[in-house]
This record gives structure tokens, C-alpha cells and sequence, in this order.
């Protein structure tokens, strides 16, 4: 009897007994080698913006700080994570000189990575208005697709400003959802700014959308002089796919996290413990 | 093209331009062409394409300009151009500085980092402990039974103040820690806890430390918690104390309940996932005890007086160095009782009831301390832990309408060391390990029935044993992988004491290099080649009556591969020995019950040879929220002997017996999930078969005995609104055996649980569970079995809260089930306990 109720025991819930917490045996990790990337060009200008966003709609108080880039060139402008550049060209440097698994740089780069806040890289290519983005969604996974860079409806309002000494002027226009108010500056005759607002006789210098969720605020400028190259990942793990579907990706992460943390069968939640978890909050930059 | 279109008051002219470089001559993309007033407010503007061209529209009294950083800004009244054909614009290069603005990058921060979370922060009403603050951090999960694990791997540490109180028995503090003693929790990431490894040996997993707030700092705060209830008087109460200095801390944890909660799951050995070679499994005593485990909750069926008490104590001696004290303890006063029917299948047919009403005492008392020095340039720790043990039983049986009482007692008491050291050899580390242990067990028991004089007996059995564990490790780089070399040696000296010596000695070495490599972030193999030595001898009064010895290449494989983002497999293999461990060793026959006696003849050594295959491929689609896996394995295992069962009226006999016995497991799971994240709903689905082929050998027969078991199960949850929950699962399974003698007829049965959370605010939870079961007692005869359960929780302030429960609210009285075996069937009705209600009160010291 009690040898029957063993095998009963075993056979149902083998695959369960080893795993009451987390089973991580299959740990994975990068290889410490420069990074997998295609270069497009070099950068003749940086541009870095302070990124505020507020994770969570219902508290739109409560704000995160992260900082982004944008690199101009005349044939390619790239827009991403300017801690994820840093990190990159830590990369590439330590692999040069070889000290890669020096674990002071090997810190430096883990601590660089926790200050990514900003998960998406743009790169606009001005012959064919297309944009190559890539991003995560909710896991490590990244994700590639390509759209028409938006054509923005931009109207040009009374008011101006200075920003960092330089005079601005109005804007205002509509994207994927959210209503905008751009501050440019046709003094840097560049018709780019952060993310996808392209299109107005001057660098933006500040756009934020009308809740206040998003606010990209100009922090530096600069001409470069030497190697700033333009780049795309071309690792052979980066997904090729559609806009649609990775906003979908990144919408079922939010609305059930413990769904994607539980669906590969390596880590179990008691029913009881899932009962209580809680959707993360779901307030993208992009609302449609 | 894009701009505002002028009044059309004035005159207004269409103009058409291309823009190009005055030197190559090539179109310039993306120059600005801005139409401004005579006010020279800016009126419309276009952009140029990529082949230079611009359409505008523009007063004759305005002024156009064009510009593009990197060239010259050409600017011209718009009477200057023609309407009638495309005016060229040459743009001419300049050198224009901008002027920069600074860019304040955030610093990067060179040594490991921490994150602070504000523990008001991430409080929600409602949370009452330290484990409730923790599930709401991001990135941080507490499982059912305690571990914490961050980012999907489990901490390596968790402090408090920055001292490790209480090792990985962590759940004292989780559980019984109020949430407004909390300050912060700093979750360490990549901490690596020896410290002389920092910078050599990362560690991917994080640690944490609590931080206590400061008006509890250095003063006894806690909380009381007392339960009272009936039917009959039923009591749940517990109490939670703890300092917390600079130099000291204290933390005091006392339960008792007589509610079914078994507590000796708080005193058990814990077995401690991160560190495998810390492990020693206790050896298996030779008595049957009763078993106090069915197979539904224990809790349902058990009448118990238990108490549990665990006291830890840590002081500083300096930063490096500590010291550290824990005293578990444990009791339990309990009663178990069952009927049963079997039947025993063979050459003759044994048929046997049974009432039983045993009741159980058990204590338990383990005593740790650990010293630990952890500097920058060595690593030492020393844990020496002592377990003292009693259990007893006395019960009384109906044993085919004779009654036999029946007392037991056993007493297991071990002292163990674990020694860990790290030290620094070049650029590379040693790591040295060594696990001691001295295990003592005395049983005994004493039968007496007044109608058959046979069964009137007493016997005692005495186990000795030492252990010994030591191992050495190393990891070198090889050839961009790495190549893990380590020496390992197990040492068993046992002596079996009944009326007479027996002992045995086991070694086992093993020299074990294991290359791993890696290619890109794809794959994974890892290949062991260990070479093992095995020797095991016996002897009685020194003269040695079996020796083997064994030596083998012990292979192990295991790959894993992404085929893409939503296709991974794992493949693993194993082949391996080992000695099979008896219960017991004697050259007579011994007497483990009223009526089962065991003979294992000692001057036979036999090996156990075992081959195993894993695979898994799972499938996960993040975007459709579609979840697949497949898992196959297959268990091969070839022993040099079996276990002999004979069943007579009065007496069953099992004898380890010399022969061939080769067994297979294979077991075949799939499921698939859906999730619906937009509605909340969640679909699992799983199917599993499993089969066992063993020999079967009872009464006279011997034969090849196929188990089988298959079962599907169906789980849906709800959990999109936030003031209601629920989760129903449903359980169907079947279970057969087969073999050359009789064929069991197929045992049926359907399991429902099913719960419901409803949270009407964030003071009150409510809680409603049902357990439905159709077990099939005879054939096509079906028995249901239902219990429901209420529970309510209302949080009066931070100080107070009070909760209401009932358990088996309709007052369901029996469990039965029946079973069929290959040759054997079991029938056996267990009594539940009946409805009770329970009102509790929670006082915050």
C-alpha cells in the first residue's frame, strides 16, 4: 500500500518535487566579447536628453529618471538609452585591451546596466524614412521590426522660451495616443529630437506629452570629433518581428508578470501566492 | 511636407525648390525652409526630401530661409523666385561650431551596488509582515514554503543589520516580522557572500538585508497571537520576539496548536539548495512506524497537541567575525487511527482488517552553532550541530478480531560538523569541505495480545554509524570554457547491534573533472567523466563475511539549446553506481511489528547500477500567450537483488533476496497553457502517463509487475478584478496494474479544489476553498467526498486584528478509499476531524 502510494506520489509530482522555489539550471549568460553590431556610420553630433516617465498612471507623482541620446549624422540619426551606449563602448573598450573579465570593469558594466531605463533603440534612416527599432518587452528578449518614421502633424503656437541659452519656440502635435508639447530651437538647424519627433526647423530641445508622463529635457550637446559610430545589434538572438506584436508582448508581461515568469515550466507559484500578485502598471510611450 | 498655410488675403505664391551642396552638387535631405513674416515670426516651414525638393506656399511680402546645419543659412525675399520652374538652391558648407552644452552623464559606480527600498514605500494595507513587503518589491517572490528568490534565482543571503542570524531558516524572521519594524530592504545584488571571492568568483545571485526601523532598534518588540475554538475546545497560538543591536541580535519564535498543524516541518533537517555538499540524509530507521501521512492534507485527519520554539543568538566579535546560536525545538502529542482491509494475493490468499488507534509522542531538540570568519583574504566556517530525538508509540490494533497492543519507541541522536574554507592559490581558489557526522539510533518495541502467545514479544535494535564527507574543488580556464576539477570521498562505518555486532564500512572516491562550454547564447553542453572507486565490506566480530569493490567511469551529459526565442530543449544523461544500502544488518531474523518480520542475509554485498535520460522541449510565445511543454524521462535500474514478501494469517516475512531485478520507469508529461491577460483568465492544461515495470515477488510468485497511471488535469484562474479572485482546478486520474498472475481492474478517481478571494477592502479578506473527491471504492462503485472551508481577516488598526475560520464547514466524517495492486487490493476508511471554528486575535508588541 504505502509502496503504491510512493509511485502514486512520484510519477505525479516528480517534476514538481525539485521544484518548490526556482529551478534555474539552465543559467545562461554572454560571452565577454565585443558587442554584435553593424555599424551604419559616425556621428557628427550627440545629443543627450534627461528622460522623466512615470511608471505608474495612476500615481503620475511618483517619476523615474533615466537619460537618452541622440546621434546625428547625415544619412543615419540613432535615438536609444544613453547608458546602454555607455555600456556598449565599456564593452567594446575592455574587449580591446582585453581585460573583459577584469571584475572591476565587469561591476562597471553590471552598474551601467542598472541605470538603463529606456528600453527601445531607434535608428532612422533619412533615404528611406524607415526606422529600425529594437527593444525588449517585459523579459531580456530582444525584439527587431521596421515602420515609416511618423509624419507628424506639427502646429507651430505663439510662445517661446530659453533652454540651456538657447531661444525655443512652440510646438504641439499628436502621437501614437498622446498629445505633445515640443519646445525647437532653429538655431541648431536639425529638424530631429528625441524619440520619433522629427519634422520641426530646429532641434527640440524639450517635448513632453500633456499629462506630464513623458518629458524628455535636453542635458547636453556636443560636436563630435573622432569614432562615434552609428549602430544596429545584429546578435543572432535578436527576434525579427512586428510593432503590433511586441506591444503585445510587453502588455500580457504587465498584465499577468507571473504568467511569462511560470510558462517555461521552471519556476512554480502556489496558487494561493499568485492569488495576491498584482498586474505590473501598463503606461507606455505609446498608447496605440 | 508639412506647415501652415497663409491667409489668403494677401497674394499668395506657390513656390517649388531643390536644395543641393553648392560644391558636389547632391541633394541635401532633411534642409529646413521656413516661411517667416516681415515681423519675422515664422509662418510655415517644410523639410526637403532626399532629393533636395520643397513645395511651399508664401506671401510675396515674406521671407524664406533655408538652412541646414553644417552649411551656410541662405535666406531671400520670396519675390526672388519664380513660380514657373523649380528654383535651385545652392546650400555652401561651414565649419559651424554649436555652441555645447555640457553633458552630465549619471555616475558609474565601481564597487557592487545596492537597492534601497523604502519599506513604506512598497507597504500596501493589509500587509502585516515582512514576506508581504517582500512580495510587493519588484523583481522579489516568496514561495509557499519561505524561499525568496530575486530575479528568478533564489538569494544566497539574507541579513539583518547586515548579520546572518539565522542562516537559510529565514521563514522566522519572513513570517513572524511585523511590517512597521521595517525601515528598508537592500537587495545586494550580485553578492558574493565569502568575501575573499569578491572580484574572482561572481556571484548572479543577490542577497538580503533588512534594515530595521529605528524606533525598534535595540528593544524587545514582537507580537501575540491566540486562537480559541471548538468543537471539541481546539487553540492555535503563537508568539513571535526579537532584538535587534548593533553588536547582538535575538530573535525568539513558540507555537502550539491542537488544530492538525503538524510542527515538526520547523525542527527538520534543512536541506540547503545552494549548498549540496552540506547535505547528509539521516538513515532510515527499521521499524514501520505508523504513517501519519494520507493522501489528503494532514490537518483533515489529525488530532494533535504539538508545540514548537526556536531561540537564535548572534554576536560580533569584529566585522569579519561572528558567532552564532540556534536552539529548535519541538513536541507533538497526537493521535492517529485508521480501518483498513487487505487483501494479499499469491499462492494462498490472505485476507487482513484492521482498526487502529495509535497514539504518537515525539521531541525533538536540535542545538546549532556556527562560527564564521569571512575577511578579504580567507574564508573559514564551522558548524557543529547536535539532534536529539524521541519518539514513542502505543496503540492498539484489531488485527482480524484479535486485539494486539503494540508500543514503540525510537531514539535518534546525531552531532554533526561542517567545515567550509576558502583560501587563495596564485590567481586561482581552493575550496575545501568536510562533513562529520556521528549517528546513534536505539529502537525498540514490545508486542502483547492475549489470545496468540507468539505475537507477545520485545525486541531492541541499536544502529551506530560515522560519516565522514570531504571534498576539494578547483575551476580552471580552458581554452575560453572552463574545466571544474574535484576530489570527493565518502567514508560510512555503521554497526548494527542485535544480540550481536555486525558492522559495515563504505567508501566511495570520486575524481570528477566536468568541462563546460558554451556556444553564444544558444547553447550549453557540459561533459563529466568522473572516475569512481567503491568498496563496502561487513564483518562480525571482526571477520569479514562480504567484501565488494567496484571501480567506473560515471559519466554525465547535459545540453541545452534555444532553437529560437520561443523554442528551448534540455537533454540530460547519467549513468552511475552504488551500494544498496540495507536497513538493517544481521544474521537473524528480526521483528519489526506485531506480525512482519525482516531477514537481509549480511554476508551479501549487492550494487545498484542505474541509467537515466531527460529530455524537455518547451514552447513560449509572449505575444499570444501560448505555453507548451513536453517532458519525457526514463528511468533504468539494475539491482543485484529484490525484496520477498510472504503474507500469512498471523505473519508476514520479507527477506532480501539475491537476483536479478531490473526496473524501468517511463514517464511522459505534456502540457499546454493559455492566458487571456486583457480578461484575466488563465487556462492550464496537463496530461501525464507514467509506467513502472518491477519485479514483484510475494508468496510464492515472482513476476514482472507493470504500474500504470495516467492522469489530465484542468486549472483555470480569474484574477483581473482586484477586489475578487478565483482559482477551480480539476483532477481526473487512473491507475492499473498488470502482470502474468492477475490484472488490477482499473482505479478511478476525480479530484476538484476550487477557492475564491474576495477582497471588499483593503482591510478585510475573505476567503471560501472546496475539495471534492470521487474515489472508486468498489468496481463502478463510487464513494464523494467533500470539504469546504470559510476563513475571515479584519484588520482593526496596526495593533489589532481579528480572523475568523471553519473548516469543514458541512462536517464530513470519513475519507475512504480503495486500491487495487497487481496481486493485492487495500481498502481503508480514515476518520476526518469534524466541523470546528476557530476566532483568533493578533496583538503587535
Amino acid at each position: 500500500m504505502f509502496r503504491i502510494l510512493i509511485s502514486i506520489v512520484f510519477t505525479l509530482f516528480s517534476l514538481t518535487i525539485a521544484a518548490q522555489t526556482i529551478n534555474t539550471t539552465a543559467i545562461q549568460s554572454l560571452k565577454t566579447d565585443s558587442i554584435h553590431k553593424k555599424i551604419v556610420g559616425n556621428a557628427d553630433y550627440l545629443v543627450v536628453y534627461d528622460y522623466f516617465f512615470t511608471p505608474d498612471a495612476e500615481f503620475s507623482f511618483q517619476k523615474r529618471k533615466g537619460q537618452t541620446f541622440l546621434q546625428v549624422s547625415n544619412n543615419f540619426n540613432r535615438f536609444g538609452d544613453y547608458n546602454q551606449l555607455r555600456y556598449d563602448s565599456l564593452m567594446d573598450t575592455s574587449f580591446k585591451k582585453g581585460n573583459q573579465k577584469d571584475p572591476k570593469e565587469v561591476v562597471q558594466r553590471i552598474n551601467l546596466l542598472r541605470l538603463v531605463r529606456f528600453n527601445e533603440s531607434i535608428l532612422f534612416n533619412k533615404q528611406t524614412k524607415k526606422l529600425t527599432i529594437q527593444r525588449t518587452a517585459g523579459s531580456t528578449t530582444k525584439y527587431q521590426y521596421v515602420e515609416d518614421c511618423p509624419q507628424l502633424d506639427w502646429k507651430l503656437l505663439d510662445g517661446d522660451t530659453i533652454i540651456s541659452d538657447y531661444q525655443c519656440f512652440k510646438a504641439s502635435t499628436r502621437l501614437f495616443g498622446r498629445d505633445y508639447i515640443a519646445w525647437y530651437c532653429p538655431e541648431i538647424s536639425m529638424p530631429y529630437g528625441p524619440y520619433k519627433f522629427n519634422g520641426l526647423p530646429g532641434l527640440v530641445l524639450r517635448v513632453t506629452d500633456s499629462l506630464g508622463h513623458h518629458d524628455f529635457v535636453l542635458n547636453g550637446i556636443k560636436t563630435v570629433n573622432g569614432y562615434n559610430p552609428i549602430y544596429y545589434w545584429n546578435r543572432k538572438d535578436i527576434v525579427k518581428t512586428r510593432r503590433e506584436t511586441v506591444r503585445k508582448i510587453y502588455k500580457n508581461s504587465c498584465d499577468d508578470p507571473m504568467e511569462a515568469l511560470v510558462s517555461d515550466g521552471s519556476v512554480i507559484i502556489d496558487d494561493n501566492v499568485r492569488a495576491k500578485i498584482k498586474a505590473h502598471p501598463y503606461n507606455p510611450i505609446e498608447l496605440e | 511636407m508639412a506647415g501652415i498655410f497663409p491667409s489668403m488675403s494677401q497674394e499668395v505664391v506657390i513656390l517649388k525648390f531643390v536644395v543641393k551642396d553648392s560644391v558636389y552638387q547632391h541633394p541635401l535631405i532633411d534642409a529646413s525652409c521656413r516661411v517667416t513674416s516681415p515681423e519675422n515670426k515664422i509662418q510655415s516651414f517644410v523639410l526637403s526630401d532626399k532629393d533636395g525638393n520643397v513645395a511651399l506656399r508664401a506671401y510675396r511680402t515674406d521671407t524664406i530661409v533655408f538652412s541646414l546645419i553644417g552649411y551656410e543659412t541662405v535666406k531671400a525675399c520670396a519675390t526672388k523666385f519664380t513660380t514657373q520652374k523649380i528654383n535651385t538652391i545652392l546650400l555652401s558648407e561651414k565649419t559651424h561650431k554649436i555652441r555645447e552644452v555640457t553633458i552630465k552623464a549619471q555616475p558609474i559606480r565601481t564597487s557592487n551596488d545596492t537597492i534601497t527600498y523604502l519599506a513604506k514605500a512598497f507597504t500596501h494595507q493589509g500587509d502585516v509582515h515582512l514576506e508581504d513587503i517582500l512580495n510587493n518589491l519588484p523583481g522579489v517572490k516568496v514561495s509557499e514554503n519561505g524561499y525568496i528568490s530575486y530575479q528568478g534565482k533564489s538569494i544566497n543571503k539574507f541579513y539583518i543589520e547586515g548579520k546572518d542570524l539565522l542562516g537559510y531558516n529565514y521563514n522566522q524572521a519572513t513570517r513572524n516580522l511585523p511590517a512597521e519594524a521595517i525601515a528598508a530592504i537592500e537587495i545586494l545584488e550580485n553578492h558574493q557572500p565569502t568575501k575573499m571571492l569578491r572580484g574572482k568568483e561572481h556571484s548572479d545571485k543577490a542577497a538580503i538585508n533588512i534594515k530595521i526601523d529605528q524606533n525598534y532598534k535595540s528593544r524587545l518588540f514582537g507580537e501575540l497571537e491566540a486562537g480559541v475554538g471548538g468543537t471539541p475546545i481546539i487553540w492555535d497560538n503563537r508568539l513571535f520576539l526579537t532584538s535587534v543591536g548593533k553588536k547582538n541580535q535575538m530573535l525568539f519564535t513558540g507555537k502550539m496548536n491542537n488544530i492538525g498543524i503538524n510542527l515538526s516541518s520547523e525542527t527538520s533537517e534543512h536541506f540547503d539548495i545552494e549548498d549540496v555538499d552540506a547535505y547528509e540524509p539521516i538513515p532510515p530507521g527499521l521499524l514501520s512506524y505508523p504513517s501519519q501521512f494520507e493522501s489528503i492534507e494532514q490537518k483533515r485527519y489529525l488530532h494533535n497537541k504539538s508545540y514548537s520554539g526556536g531561540l537564535n543568538y548572534l554576536t560580533s566579535f569584529s566585522e569579519d567575525a561572528s558567532f552564532r546560536l540556534n536552539v529548535l525545538t519541538y513536541s507533538d502529542h497526537s493521535t492517529y487511527q485508521n480501518f483498513s482491509k487487505s487483501i494479499f494475493g499469491g499462492s494462498q490468499t490472505v485476507e487482513l482488517t484492521q482498526q487502529k488507534i495509535i497514539p504518537v509522542n515525539e521531541f525533538s531538540v536540535q542545538p546549532v552553532m556556527k562560527y564564521e570568519l569571512n575577511g578579504n583574504n580567507m574564508f573559514v566556517s564551522d558548524e557543529l550541530k547536535l539532534s536529539v530525538n524521541r519518539y514513542s508509540s502505543a496503540g492498539s490494533i484489531i488485527n482480524n478480531n484479535v486485539l494486539v497492543e503494540q508500543n514503540q519507541k525510537s531514539r535518534p541522536t546525531y552531532i554533526q560538523n561542517y567545515f567550509s574554507m576558502s583560501f587563495p592559490v596564485g590567481q586561482q581558489y581552493m575550496q575545501i569541505k568536510s562533513h562529520l557526522r556521528y549517528f546513534d539510533r536505539s529502537e525498540s518495541f514490545d508486542v502483547s495480545s492475549d489470545t496468540i502467545i507468539f505475537d507477545n514479544i520485545a525486541e531492541r535494535y541499536s544502529r551506530r554509524s560515522m560519516s565522514s564527507k570531504n571534498i576539494l574543488t578547483t575551476s580552471l580556464p580552458l581554452r575560453n570554457n572552463s574545466l571544474k576539477l574535484s576530489i570527493r570521498h565518502y567514508f560510512l562505518n555503521s554497526e548494527y547491534d542485535y544480540d550481536g555486532v555486525v558492522s559495515s564500512i563504505q567508501s566511495k572516491l570520486k575524481i570528477s573533472p566536468t568541462y563546460i562550454m558554451r556556444f553564444g547564447t544558444t547553447s550549453i553542453l557540459s561533459l563529466a567523466l568522473p572516475i569512481t572507486v567503491i568498496n563496502s565490506s561487513n564483518k562480525e566480530f571482526h571477520k569479514t563475511t562480504a567484501d565488494r569493490s567496484k571501480i567506473g567511469i560515471e559519466p554525465e551529459l547535459s545540453v541545452t539549446h534555444n532553437f529560437s526565442d520561443k523554442w528551448k530543449a534540455y537533454l540530460s544523461a547519467s549513468h552511475g553506481n552504488d551500494i544498496y544500502s540495507p536497513l538493517f544488518l544481521s544474521p537473524f531474523m528480526l521483528r519489526t511489528s506485531y506480525r512482519t518480520n525482516f531477514y537481509n542475509d549480511y554476508e551479501k554485498i549487492y550494487l545498484v547500477e542505474h541509467n537515466r535520460v531527460n529530455l524537455n522541449v518547451g514552447y513560449r510565445n509572449l505575444a499570444t500567450m501560448l505555453f507548451a511543454n513536453v517532458n519525457a524521462s526514463f528511468t533504468d535500474e539494475r539491482n543485484e537483488c529484490y525484496i520477498d514478501y510472504s503474507h500469512a494469517e498471523t505473519m508476514t516475512l520479507t527477506k532480501i533476496v539475491k537476483g536479478e531485478n531490473h526496473s524501468r520507469r517511463y514517464l511522459l508529461n505534456a502540457s499546454l497553457d493559455k492566458s487571456f491577460p486583457e480578461t484575466g483568465l488563465s487556462i492550464k492544461s496537463s496530461a501525464e502517463y507514467s509506467h513502472s515495470a518491477f519485479l514483484l515477488s510475494q508468496s510464492g510468485i515472482v513476476a514482472n509487475n507493470h504500474s500504470n497511471i495516467t492522469s489530465a488535469t484542468l486549472r483555470l484562474g480569474y484574477q483581473k478584478l482586484q477586489w475578487l479572485r478565483f482559482i477551480a482546478c480539476i483532477r481526473g486520474s487512473l491507475f492499473w496494474e498488470h502482470n502474468q498472475v492477475a490484472n488490477s481492474d482499473k482505479f478511478r478517481q476525480l479530484v476538484f479544489n476550487g477557492s475564491i478571494f474576495i477582497f471588499p477592502s483593503k482591510i478585510i479578506e475573505i476567503k471560501l476553498s472546496a475539495n471534492n473527491q470521487i474515489n472508486e471504492i468498489a468496481k463502478s462503485q463510487f464513494k464523494n467526498f467533500s470539504l469546504y472551508d470559510a476563513d475571515l481577516k479584519y484588520n482593526l488598526n496596526k495593533f489589532f486584528q481579528f480572523s475568523l475560520s471553519a473548516t469543514n464547514l458541512f462536517n464530513t466524517k470519513h475519507y475512504i478509499v480503495l486500491q487495487e495492486s497487481g496481486i493485492d487490493s487495500y481498502y481503508y476508511d480514515l476518520p476526518l476531524r469534524e466541523r470546528e471554528v476557530l476566532m483568533k486575535v493578533l496583538i503587535r508588541l
